[in-house]
């Protein structure tokens, strides 16, 4: 019997104590003007009952923090509740860092509205109609005449109001920090944790990002003897596979030459298919119970990795925070593996690394663009509607995009194609990329449930599912040694450093071209053009970074050119490449070297490993939905 | 509704209605319990040289039937090549409109690809994905341009026909009359599929009676094809001096997975001179299972002048031997030179 893997977070009870009495050591130890007066900083996404606002944690490098969000999908969300204490009684100022979401969209009206309660009573200012961008939005006065004080976050629309953080303060010169780098050292000096981060542990391969390639490399290294750091900032594993997101599992398993990858896959992947699906599809437990079973896997679930340091080109130290309670953890071993997705650990680390589209000019690829540009794939926000016994309403929503009847898509559920931000940063410009979308959907289903055209049809419908953690399908490619290009899978190109073959059609994504004509400059529709290959086995120097020593990569963020990155994106070719770099990180811990080390002087090993494989080959092969067409249908 | 009454048709028809012209050489069943008769077709010296079959399909919408007679045709290893409709019965889509030409074209371009999303779903699943009255739903909105409009049913009907169990029955059928003759004939036809047909029909003697266009299909095939060929291959063949000369033509034009397979098959052959030292030549500084698996070959079972060419390749830090491999040369080499 197997010992279960430690599941590593501390809970929010726990954390919301310690922050009140880090709170109050500050206060003991600052000057006589701090103790004169006192602040109180409350982070929404640590409250004690988030009812039925979520963590949001996906924008939290640009804006500063995760916070809350009230995703109702146009039913107003419960409250949240936290209990706060206060040193001193009296009025106090309060400020609450929010935004209007869709202020860049509209003027008419903010589409997420919420109030503050403060022991139960209601503040009469209305948060979220203020500011397009983050900011503080002054509350009022509230009287506090209670050490410990009920705090509420009450919805008004269940259109994704968004709370940051609160602020409560009789200091009269008190001035909320704008600054998102300033705001970040404040926030650090109030909870202390920049100052005293943990450690997190001694490990041999730290993994960071929980999706389909991070997941099957921790348990793939776990299960060759490897102790493993699992870093997930979401409560779930599975990435874009998670009930998050809802993205099938795509290409093919069990290949040649090595036809034993992706037996993990198989093992831990959902059983049916299908997008947009509702949330049993995906199976998270499956993937959760299967990293919690290796007793070598230590899981930090809700901890986004943020800072990196470096030396010598080799990565010392990561540090991630807790995405509800702001704890600081470190992480020290020898080696790492980003499968972030966004290339995130490499790019702090200083790795080289690619992004947007090559042009021509640059692999000589015929299906590269003349001129280099930023186009990346875009970002998914998909959707589904039930039909119900009885009629659904659905506001008519003044916020939302014009829109006629040749706008309409007349449909009950938004899949892949629901796809935005092409041409934008996926990085930085994401939460607009992932707020237009749910507009979209927004402004679509209003139209349906409204209109005179649509709505008897639609009137049974009710909108049960959109998705508020975009799926991304591009952003940066760390460089390797090596980087993958159209030519190596037209010409079948074939290295002896081949790992797990990708099998998908190079499937680019462009913008729908009659969604584009109906929104000019802001389609939220895509088209896929498809280019059919032998399935190709990756080399393994497109696995670990060119100029950080001990930093690999599996997923989408492993080195390719935009146009290879049209296959390799697939998930289970990327719970594959993450089986490849557990594998290779035992190698790594055995031979007492690095990824290139592996590469120049032990890949044989490798071979081996990749032959015998990882996952249960003694489960049937169930997954057989999202295979994709290959040129070898046509030798069978 | 239309759809739906057109499907049930055909389900039901196929199991009763749906018959060949003539008694044909075989019976196909299809997985509805309908059948249908395939009949061959000979050249003037009597070899095999394609398939047909003459099918009748019930249409029925609205209580109104009539028959589809449409001839189909395969070639000798069962793929789809095109079809025939008879005098009176024009093809026709769902409220009785006739095909236009280039719903014809379509049809047998339809009929011919194996890469359309809507063959590999019941013919209920896309009723099922009609979710709103007069409203498609995503999938179906997918395959929309894969069919001829207003004849979804017929065209996935018809597909399963073209490629269904029949194509197993004709590989059945041709690998039994599998002889030399027909072996060129199915070679000649140039594609993968053809040549996997082959390697995978093939007995011992008919391997080595066919070594050399075996051997072309090798230089001409796609993907993984080199590979499977030299794994189907038998062993005891690769003691052939003319398709050693093959290999040592060929070797560095293989992917490297096909060269692994070379490999296996080479151990314990009886190597010639040639390809030893062609075998040498591949050895690099690269840390892969080729180079352990070259140097084992040529340590096993190389001649002294190449275990000789070996040791200097050694001592020169060109090539690097695990310690067993330097037990083994050393002890090869001390018993060639005493």
């Amino acid at each position: 019997m197997r010992s279960r893997s430690k599941i590593l977070f501390l809970p929010h009870y726990i954390i919301k104590p310690m922050k009140c009495l880090l709170f109050l050591l500050t206060l003991s130890c600052t000057s006589s003007l701090a103790q004169k007066y006192n602040t109180v900083f409350v982070e929404a996404e640590s409250f004690k009952e988030k009812g039925g606002w979520s963590v949001d944690q996906q924008f939290m490098d640009v804006m500063g923090s995760s916070f809350l969000m009230a995703h109702g999908m146009g039913i107003p969300v419960k409250d949240a509740n936290t209990t706060i204490s206060f040193s001193q009684k009296g009025k106090f100022k309060v400020y609450v860092r929010t935004r209007n979401w869709n202020a860049q969209w509209s003027t008419v009206e903010a589409a997420g509205q919420f109030q503050l309660k403060v022991n139960n009573k209601i503040l009469p200012k209305v948060f979220g109609k203020d500011n397009s961008e983050w900011a503080w939005s002054y509350g009022g006065e509230v009287d506090i005449l209670e050490e410990t004080n009920l705090i509420t976050l009450h919805d008004l629309t269940g259109f994704n109001g968004r709370c940051d953080a609160i602020i409560f303060t009789n200091d009269p010169n008190f001035e909320p920090i704008s600054d998102i780098q300033k705001l970040g050292d404040y926030r650090n000096d109030y909870f202390g944790y920049d100052r005293h981060p943990k450690d997190a542990g001694n490990f041999d391969f730290v993994v960071i990002g929980g999706g389909m390639a991070g997941t099957c490399a921790a348990i793939s290294a776990a299960r060759n003897g490897v102790k493993v750091a699992l870093i997930q900032n979401r409560p779930v594993l599975g990435g874009n596979n998670s009930s998050e997101v809802r993205v099938h599992l795509g290409g093919r398993i069990n290949l040649e030459p090595y036809p034993a990858l992706g037996n993990l896959v198989n093992e831990i992947g959902p059983e049916e298919g299908g997008n947009a699906q509702p949330k049993a599809y995906y199976e998270d437990d499956k993937k959760l119970n299967a990293a919690l079973n290796e007793p070598n896997i230590s899981l930090f679930l809700n901890y986004h990795a943020n800072k990196v340091e470096v030396e010598n080109q080799t990565i010392k130290r990561i540090y991630a925070v807790n995405i509800e309670t702001g704890e600081k953890v470190f992480f020290e071993a020898p080696l790492f593996a980003d499968c972030t997705g966004d290339g995130t650990i490499g790019f702090l680390a200083g790795a080289e690394y690619m992004t947007g589209r090559e042009s021509k000019a640059v692999f000589g690829e015929q299906t590269a663009p003349e001129t280099a540009d930023k186009m990346t794939m875009g970002a998914s926000v998909q959707w589904f509607s039930e039909k119900s016994k009885e009629v659904v309403n659905f506001s008519e929503i003044k916020w939302a995009m014009p829109w006629n009847q040749e706008k309409a898509e007349e449909i009950t559920k938004g899949d892949w194609e629901w796809e935005t931000g092409m041409g934008l940063d996926m990085n930085l410009d994401f939460e607009q990329i992932r707020d237009y979308g749910m507009l979209a959907v927004y402004s679509n289903w209003t139209y349906l449930k409204n209109s005179p055209n649509t709505k008897n049809k639609f009137a049974n419908e009710s909108l049960k599912w959109v998705a508020y953690v975009a799926g991304k399908r591009e952003s940066r490619r760390l460089t390797g040694d090596y980087v993958l290009i159209e030519q190596d899978l037209m010409e079948n190109r074939v290295y002896s450093d081949g790992t797990a073959s990708t099998s998908w059609t190079i499937d680019l994504h462009y913008p729908d071209p009659k969604n584009s004509k109906l929104f000019p400059g802001g389609a939220f529709k895509s088209i896929a053009k498809h280019i059919k290959i032998y399935p190709y086995p990756i080399p393994y120097r497109c696995l670990y970074s060119k100029n950080i020593k001990n930093l690999m990569m599996a997923g989408r963020d492993i080195s390719v050119s935009h146009v290879a990155l049209g296959t390799t994106r697939l998930m289970r070719t990327c719970g594959m490449m993450g089986e490849v770099l557990g594998m290779a990180a035992s190698i790594c811990k055995e031979e007492k070297t690095n990824p290139r080390g592996l590469y120049q002087n032990h890949f044989p090993k490798l071979e081996i490993l990749m032959q015998k494989g990882v996952g249960d080959a003694s489960l049937p092969a169930v997954q057989d939905y999202n295979l994709g067409g290959t040129l070898m249908e046509l030798d069978k | 509704m239309k759809t739906v009454g057109l499907l049930i048709a055909l389900t039901v028809g196929f199991s009763s209605l749906l018959v060949g012209e003539n008694e044909g050489k075989f019976k196909v069943l299809m997985q509805n319990g309908g059948e249908f008769q395939v009949d061959e077709e000979l050249d003037i010296n009597g070899f095999l040289t394609a398939y047909r079959s003459n099918i009748m399909v019930p249409v029925c919408e609205k209580g109104v039937c009539y028959n589809v007679n449409i001839i189909f045709h395969w070639n000798i290893i069962g793929e789809f090549e095109k079809y025939e409709t008879m005098d009176g019965f024009p093809l026709t889509k769902l409220d009785h409109v006739l095909f236009e030409p280039t719903d014809y074209k379509k049809l047998q371009n339809i009929l011919r690809s194996q890469d359309l999303r809507f063959t590999g779903m019941t013919a209920s699943e896309l009723v099922k994905n009609e979710k709103l009255d007069g409203l498609s739903g995503a999938t179906l909105e997918a395959i929309k341009s894969e069919v001829i409009e207003g004849a979804l049913f017929t065209c996935h009907t018809l597909w399963q026909v073209a490629n269904g169990a029949v194509v197993d029955s004709i590989h059945a059928s041709t690998s039994q009359q599998l002889d030399n003759t027909l072996i060129q004939r199915i070679a000649a036809l140039c594609s993968n599929k053809a040549y996997y047909f082959i390697i995978n029909n093939l007995s011992s003697s008919q391997f080595r009676e066919n070594l050399t266009t075996i051997a072309g299909m090798i230089k001409d095939g796609k993907g993984y094809f080199p590979k499977h060929a030299f794994e189907k291959i038998p062993k005891e063949l690769f003691n052939d001096e003319a398709f050693q000369k093959f290999i040592i033509n060929e070797y560095s034009n293989f992917s490297y997975y096909t060269q692994l397979a070379v490999l296996k098959k080479l151990t314990g052959a009886a190597l010639s001179l040639s390809t030893q030292n062609m075998l040498l030549g591949q050895i690099d500084n690269l840390s892969n299972s080729q180079n352990i698996m070259l140097l084992n070959l040529l340590i096993a079972s190389g001649e002294k002048e190449i275990l000789l060419k070996l040791t200097k390749l050694v001592a020169s830090k060109i090539v690097k031997l695990s310690p067993v491999q330097k037990q083994e040369l050393s002890s090869k080499t001390t018993i060639l030179n005493p």
